[in-house]
């Protein structure tokens, strides 16, 4: 069979759910740099959720299967990047009880990076032999326990992680524009990787299990390569969660998190990489919105306040009526359709 | 677009499965060769897709053994099976719903050493062979129920069968719709170089269809032979009667 190279319009076709959404987030974030201050680290916060909730996406939206334990890839990134790239001089005062290869040493906050999402990587591969064989409220439970266990460890192993309270002195690199190039590289590879044959392959075993082993897919091993891609580029969202904020800290990556980043998936719609884009963007517009109630609004010499919690409660509420009205989420698990007027222009046939 | 391998049978040999205390086949013995079109028929409850299920490494056998030529196949999983060259189809069709047509075929070379484009522009030959090629981007969960069966029957064929298991392909056909069906078919043996078993109920399209006929009742064989000789069998007879007064 011979190769054929595609035409324009396969390849505009081919890209086009990729380069919406990237055109749409650049277009954001370039209007949020201009903004004041708070709200550039707002929109910063915001696409280091992106991150993770595309990263999530790349195994829950692909192959169909819910994980509660993303969080422990976060907290695997981010404790293992600040491991390598906390200054020395910080490390012997705030963290003396480090092992020495850790404690006096100091790498390049990229090389950390990579790293850290190697050791998640590493992390999911080996848990994800045995969970990755559980399917529905079994891999839901499955791979809760493991966040759990994750954060039992790192919270209990006072000398790698300072325990309960934060491990301080990550070096703040993160600001609008490195969290954009993270997250446009991490939409990347969750778009390659979704389009790639084993992405597929995985995508048909979401949809019917049976038939795809029917046609020579092994669900098992698709769901483990798909879970590692998936921890390594959620791990990523740690590290710069860390890095933005200059600490890392175990309950920043439990609970609360899960439950944020799987709402934008699940209100976007996990099905496609444009929910995944289009949830978090939107929730975490609703998210300021009621962030900024709560703290008050000024109306003449009335401050007007709403009790704490309205964000929690927003979310949850938000959650529950996706799921009750529109449960394929706001984009029904489609990405963006490409529009007719732009294939009137570029000369393409209409379909 | 010949099969790459040379498996020239596919069979059971004494089979016995058995569900709760229930045998659903009895030591059943069936051979299915390359280059014929099998009918496997049967009152319903039979067990003729339980031995499908079997044939494609979904249902563990109790006993008996699964053969390709000289080798066991006995507790190979499904997707080794379908990499051996056993496709099969499903009686409820079961297409990725969500996915495109194209797609759903594309995800048929998943197992084969074929590239990712490659896969695409195989898949829509055998789209446009199996005469769909205009609704290869229609979302498959949308499609007319006739049209889903061939996607199904598609599907199958990009795995690059060597033998392939057909569960009820005519159900919900229309009758004037079974001609087209039964030449399908038999271009599948002759243009896809694969042995194909048909489980149906449609007597029409296996008499007129198949070289040869495996009867099973209460999961035990009852009559094999050519079409003709199988309709005059008594047992054969009796069976279906049986069926007929319950």
């Amino acid at each position: 069979m011979q190769a054929r190279l595609p035409s324009l319009e396969e390849a505009v076709r081919g890209v086009w759910p990729l380069l919406s959404l990237a055109v749409i987030l650049v277009v954001l974030v370039a209007l949020c740099s201009l903004g004041p201050v708070v709200l550039q680290r707002v929109a910063t916060d915001a696409l280091i959720k992106l991150v993770m909730v595309v990263g999530l996406y790349v195994f829950v939206g692909n192959s169909g299967v819910l994980s509660f334990g993303h969080a422990s890839f976060m907290m695997l990134g981010g404790y293992g990047a600040a491991w390598l790239d906390v200054p020395v001089r910080y490390k012997s005062i705030l963290m003396d009880e480090l092992p020495a290869f850790l404690g006096k040493a100091e790498f390049h906050p990229g090389l950390a990076a990579l790293a850290a999402m190697g050791w998640a990587g590493a992390f999911a591969f080996l848990i994800g032999i045995p969970l990755m064989r559980l399917s529905g409220i079994g891999a839901a439970i499955g791979t809760f326990s493991w966040l759990t266990i994750v954060f039992v460890v790192h919270a209990g192993w006072e000398e790698m992680t300072g325990g309960t309270s934060s491990f301080n002195g990550l070096p703040i690199y993160v600001d609008l524009w490195v969290a954009l190039i993270a997250a446009l590289f991490v939409m990347l590879v969750a778009y390659v990787f979704q389009t790639s044959k084993l992405g597929l392959a995985l995508r048909a075993s979401r949809e019917d299990e049976a038939a795809a082993r029917a046609i020579g897919v092994n669900v098992w091993r698709a769901r483990i390569a798909s879970f590692v891609v998936s921890a390594m580029l959620v791990a990523l969202g740690g590290v710069l969660q860390g890095h933005f904020l200059g600490t890392v800290n175990v309950t920043q990556f439990y609970i609360g998190i899960t439950f944020i980043t799987i709402a934008m998936l699940v209100i976007g719609g996990t099905g496609s990489l444009a929910g995944a884009v289009i949830g978090t963007v939107v929730v975490s517009v609703i998210a300021e919105l009621l962030r900024q109630l709560e703290n008050g609004v000024d109306i003449g010499a009335l401050t007007l306040a709403a009790p704490a919690g309205l964000r929690e409660l927003g979310l949850a509420g938000a959650m529950m009526l996706i799921l009750i009205f529109r449960p394929a989420g706001l984009t029904g698990g489609r990405e963006l359709p490409f529009p007719a007027f732009l294939g009137a222009a570029l000369g393409l046939r209409p379909r | 677009m010949t099969a790459a391998n040379a498996l020239a049978t596919l069979g059971t040999d004494g089979v016995t499965v058995r569900f709760g205390g229930l045998a659903a086949l009895e030591d059943l013995t069936l051979e299915l060769a390359r280059d014929e079109i099998l009918g496997l028929i049967g009152p319903n409850g039979a067990g003729k897709s339980t031995l499908i299920n079997v044939l494609s490494g979904f249902q563990p056998v109790a006993a008996g053994r699964v053969y390709a030529d000289s080798r066991t196949l006995t507790g190979r999983r499904p997707h080794e099976l379908s990499h051996l060259g056993i496709a099969r189809t499903f009686q409820a069709v079961r297409l990725f719903a969500g996915l495109s047509v194209l797609e759903n075929v594309a995800a048929g070379f998943s197992g084969r050493p074929v590239a990712r484009r490659a896969a695409r522009t195989r898949a829509l030959e055998i789209l446009d062979w199996i005469g769909l090629g205009a609704k290869a981007q229609a979302i498959a969960g949308t499609l007319p129920y006739g049209d889903e069966r061939r996607v199904g029957i598609a599907r199958a064929l990009a795995t690059g069968p060597a033998f392939l298991l057909l569960d009820e392909p005519a159900a919900g056909t229309n009758e004037e719709d079974i001609p087209s069906l039964m030449s399908m078919i038999a271009r599948i043996r002759d243009e896809f170089d694969c042995g194909v078993l048909v489980v149906e109920h449609n007597m029409g399209l296996i008499m007129g269809l198949c070289s040869r006929v495996h009867v099973i009742d209460h999961g035990r064989t009852i009559a094999i032979g050519s079409p003709r000789a199988v309709q005059d069998d008594p047992e054969v007879r009796q069976a279906y009667l049986g069926e007929d007064e319950a």
